[in-house]
């Protein structure tokens, strides 16, 4: 077994075994069962199309699902180091290098958690309109890219900081930059919008998925939209491969 | 004269307006797509106007309803979502820089209410999923405490 996935092991069995990660998944499944019932059953929200309901569903668990991520790996490093249990990581013979990308791996089950709650709530939305699967598809694909971009970008936060409360402020006013540009629903159909929204991984993802689940429109229609995540997420984890040897230290800062 | 005539006609034609499709059904909150072919300068308007005289909001049908149509002939999207039930007309009015407004032919659409998604199903996926993880999460937090009690 590979160094870093000896890393990703520990650090996936910290995070599930030491009940982190099923009460957050508990948490999403809570929200995820409010939306999927009022969807069903809410007379006011009747206009509401079945695949419009189903693309609700996927763009709330991808944005949760990618904000929980954030949250696992803004305390990735930061949180170790705060509690003081970091020391000890570093002294075992794995590389910093391995450290950085089991921490990112780690955070991203998280993620796939998520991935695997939202399925039934897909299936019972999307069935009789084929649209459950191709929604599991676009969230496995489009939502893993969006959780690694910006996992990697959280774990890089953290890898600069001591304190795990800067590092979490800093990875949620990230997420929050990036999803306020999407609740203004005329924003791609403006020039300078459709700039923006290409550049903003979530709102790209988003309007991705939406065309293809609500406008019916084939995969690669709006393929490009794509570009944006794909990017970030192979700069990101590009960047942490390459520094993660000058990341990963006692402390944060200047030498 | 009348080669002038017949040069002012092509000259001074009023702008024309054609539509793919006369009639459409509908399921409430569909969305639907519509194109014209407008023959401009001139700017198009989309309207949605209901024929049982149930008040119609345009921005709940659709948040794109005026295009600016270049000189040449052009085809137009409209992409509209049905958010009330009954019988609509959907046309297409352009509105030239000169001369009247000219309207298009109307697309019948007959949008039919639906009931609300399956209930039954949704409900008991709506309580045992999160129930199924609490007991987990439970369980596991459960296991642990004790696992710590005996090590003490």
């Amino acid at each position: 077994m590979s160094r870093w996935t000896v890393v990703a092991e520990q650090e996936s069995r910290d995070l599930w075994v030491g009940g982190r990660g099923p009460a957050l998944v508990f948490g999403f499944s809570v929200l995820l069962s409010a939306m999927t019932y009022l969807a069903a059953t809410n007379q006011a929200m009747n206009f509401l199309e079945q695949r419009e309901a189903v693309n609700l569903i996927v763009q709330v668990g991808l944005a949760v699902g990618v904000l929980l991520t954030v949250v696992v790996s803004a305390d990735a490093i930061s949180g170790e180091r705060e509690r003081g249990t970091f020391e000890g990581l570093l002294l075992t013979p794995v590389s910093r290098r391995a450290i950085v990308v089991g921490k990112l791996a780690a955070a991203s089950t998280i993620w796939l958690a998520c991935l695997v709650v939202t399925l039934p709530y897909l299936w019972v939305l999307g069935r009789g309109v084929a649209g459950a699967v191709q929604a599991a598809l676009l969230a496995l694909t489009v939502g893993t890219l969006v959780a690694t971009g910006l996992g990697g970008i959280s774990l890089l936060i953290s890898a600069v900081t001591n304190s795990n409360k800067t590092s979490l402020a800093w990875g949620l006013l990230l997420l929050l930059v990036l999803f306020a540009p999407t609740q203004l629903p005329a924003l791609p159909k403006t020039g300078v919008g459709e700039v923006i929204t290409r550049v903003n991984p979530i709102g790209s993802s988003l309007h991705y998925v939406s065309q293809i689940l609500v406008s019916r429109r084939d995969w690669t229609h709006d393929l490009s939209y794509l570009a944006s995540p794909i990017v970030i997420a192979v700069i990101v984890t590009g960047v942490l491969i390459a520094a993660g040897p000058r990341l990963v230290r006692l402390t944060a800062g200047p030498r | 004269m009348n080669l002038l005539n017949l040069l002012a006609t092509v000259a001074l034609a009023d702008p024309t307006i054609t539509m793919n499709q006369d009639d459409l059904t509908a399921v409430i909150g569909q969305t639907l797509t519509v194109e014209s072919v407008v023959t401009g300068p001139a700017i198009a308007h989309l309207n949605v106007v209901s024929l049982d005289g149930v008040y119609v909001d345009l921005e709940d049908w659709s948040q794109d309803v005026t295009r600016t149509v270049p000189t040449e002939e052009a085809t137009v999207d409209w992409e509209f979502q049905a958010v009330n039930p009954g019988r609509f007309a959907v046309y297409v009015v352009l509105i030239p820089q000169n001369g009247r407004l000219v309207a298009g032919p109307p697309v019948h659409v007959t949008v039919s209410r639906r009931e609300t998604l399956d209930t039954g199903g949704a409900l008991p996926v709506a309580i045992a999923v999160p129930a199924l993880l609490g007991i987990a999460t439970l369980t596991g937090t459960a296991r642990r405490l004790l696992g710590l009690r005996s090590k003490v």
